[in-house]
């Protein structure tokens, strides 16, 4: 029963968390049709990721005067930042695009606006997962086991990174459906964010500047996954800041889509 | 619970664009798809919307099925709605038939048991085994109405509303196991949109005519073909 549209946010919530299951089968379907008609299939993403980190980090050492001395280290501190870096990239720029690529199914669906952040959030989680066991394999190969500590922190962390993409995607997926332009502006900042962040370069190359670091949240959330796989433990600067910002963005996302539902399902009609 | 829909003064408009658009801008102007209209439709009723092109058949049918917020006026709905606004409607056009047959059972909330009988009564329904691994997007128009039929008729809606895409059945997909009739006649309420009058007539005891967004006529269904066809001239 309603009067005009249902704005219930929290009921969308649990209808979206009651309908997992449709979202990790969608999710799968997803990565099967894009990988189809590729030899690899679902391996060529993973692979190819591993090849062009081997690349990235051969061009640096040979910039950086260091010859061959701690290619595979730097390698793998490379290979792990990206593998976080595009999961992050993922969760920013579907969440950001999302409701502007489901607007068809806006005017046709009653789903909800949070139904469609679910799914946009976990299509980039399991291109994550299946990136997984590559990174577990190299890290393996080349570091050796990982500590228990360590793998606790490592999930934490891709938690916090979820959750902070769920958060995201409530607010800047409404309003990129509002105005346009900010979706262009966010995948600019995140071609930025990319060379600002610490991902084919070491934080210690700041030297005095180091402490400005802290200013990019990203920093903060590619530090606890990567720390805590190299080294084991994580900076409690890091953590707290990478806390603060995901229940931040979840409580603001969850406040943009309780209060813009009915002028979201408005703007499906009017792009 | 018994199934109910009721309409009073809604007004719904959108703002359209009158002319090209141009860099610096877009410029849109009010228009009234909906303008006041009111109505009652109560369990066991089968309503045929009619009306020229513009009309507002297709807003109707989407605040029926709680996808487009009114401007003003009431809206009450009793009852699980389904709108069958589009042809594909969560299909996912590159997977095939049998994984959008189980990704519609797990998007109803089905699992274990439940699931595999969803999607068993769907393929025994829909029939089209040799077809059942191939991508959504290779199968004709008809073939993917008769799927989302079936799809709808495995799962009881109280209230279903249909646009214009039946108009692509045929005859066995009308009257056949996984055909029109059975779903219109399952639904506690039916409410379908067509310019088909031999269409609406054969499925619908009522008619409402609807004419620039206003209620022309609501009554006996063969009245309104006449009221729909006077307006068509």
């Amino acid at each position: 029963m309603f009067s005009s549209i249902s704005n219930d946010f929290f009921g969308d919530f649990k209808f979206s968390v009651s309908r997992l299951r449709y979202l990790i089968y969608r999710s799968l379907l997803v990565q099967r049709v894009a990988s189809r008609g590729s030899v690899l299939g679902l391996l060529f993403v993973p692979l190819m990721l591993i090849v062009s980190c081997m690349a990235i980090s051969a061009v640096w050492n040979q910039l950086f005067g260091r010859g061959g001395e701690g290619y595979w280290e730097f390698f793998l501190y490379v290979y792990i930042s990206f593998v976080i870096w595009v999961y992050i990239g993922d969760l920013v720029n579907g969440g950001s695009s999302c409701l502007i690529r489901n607007s068809i199914y806006g005017t046709t669906s009653n789903d909800p606006a949070v139904l469609y952040i679910f799914q946009e959030s976990l299509n980039a989680t399991l291109g994550f997962i299946l990136k997984l066991p590559f990174l577990i394999i190299v890290f393996v190969l080349l570091a050796g086991l990982p500590s228990l500590q360590g793998l606790l922190l490592f999930c934490f962390g891709i938690a916090l990174i979820f959750l902070s993409g769920l958060g995201f995607g409530m607010i800047m997926g409404a309003y990129c459906l509002f105005y346009m332009d900010l979706r262009e502006l966010t995948a600019a900042v995140m071609r930025v964010a990319f060379l600002l962040t610490p991902i084919i370069w070491q934080v210690e190359r700041l030297g005095e500047y180091q402490k400005y670091i802290l200013f990019n949240p990203f920093y903060s959330y590619l530090s606890i996954c990567r720390d805590s796989l190299l080294i084991g433990q994580v900076g409690y600067r890091e953590m707290a800041i990478a806390t603060v910002c995901t229940l931040f963005l979840l409580l603001l996302g969850c406040v943009t889509l309780a209060r813009n539902e009915v002028a979201i399902k408005k703007a499906f009609f009017r792009i | 619970m018994s199934a109910k829909i009721v309409f009073k003064d809604v007004t719904v408009s959108f703002n359209v664009k009158k002319q090209a658009s141009s860099i610096l801008g877009r410029k849109r102007e009010p228009y009234k798809a909906l303008d006041r209209i009111s109505f009652e439709i109560n369990e066991g009723d089968r309503v045929g919307i009619l009306g020229n092109n513009g009309a507002g058949k297709s807003t109707l049918l989407r605040v029926i099925s709680d996808i487009l917020p009114t401007d003003s006026g009431e809206v009450l709905v009793t009852g699980d709605v389904h709108g069958a606004l589009s042809l594909t409607n969560k299909l996912m056009a590159k997977s095939s038939c049998l994984e959008n047959i189980k990704m519609r059972a797990f998007y109803y909330g089905f699992s274990g048991k439940n699931a595999r009988d969803y999607v068993q009564q769907v393929r025994d329904l829909a029939d089209l085994e040799d077809f059942i691994h191939q991508p959504i997007q290779t199968l004709s128009n008809g073939m993917k109405s008769r799927l989302m039929i079936a799809m709808f008729y495995a799962f009881n809606h109280d209230i279903i509303a249909f646009d214009e895409w039946v108009g692509v059945l045929d005859r066995t997909q009308l009257s056949g196991k996984a055909g029109l009739r059975r779903l219109v006649d399952s639904a506690k309420i039916s409410v379908l949109a067509s310019h088909n009058m031999g269409f609406i007539r054969r499925y619908c005891s009522r008619g409402i005519v609807l004419n620039r967004g206003k209620v022309e006529f609501d009554g006996d269904v063969n009245k309104a073909i006449l009221v729909q066809k006077e307006l068509s001239v």
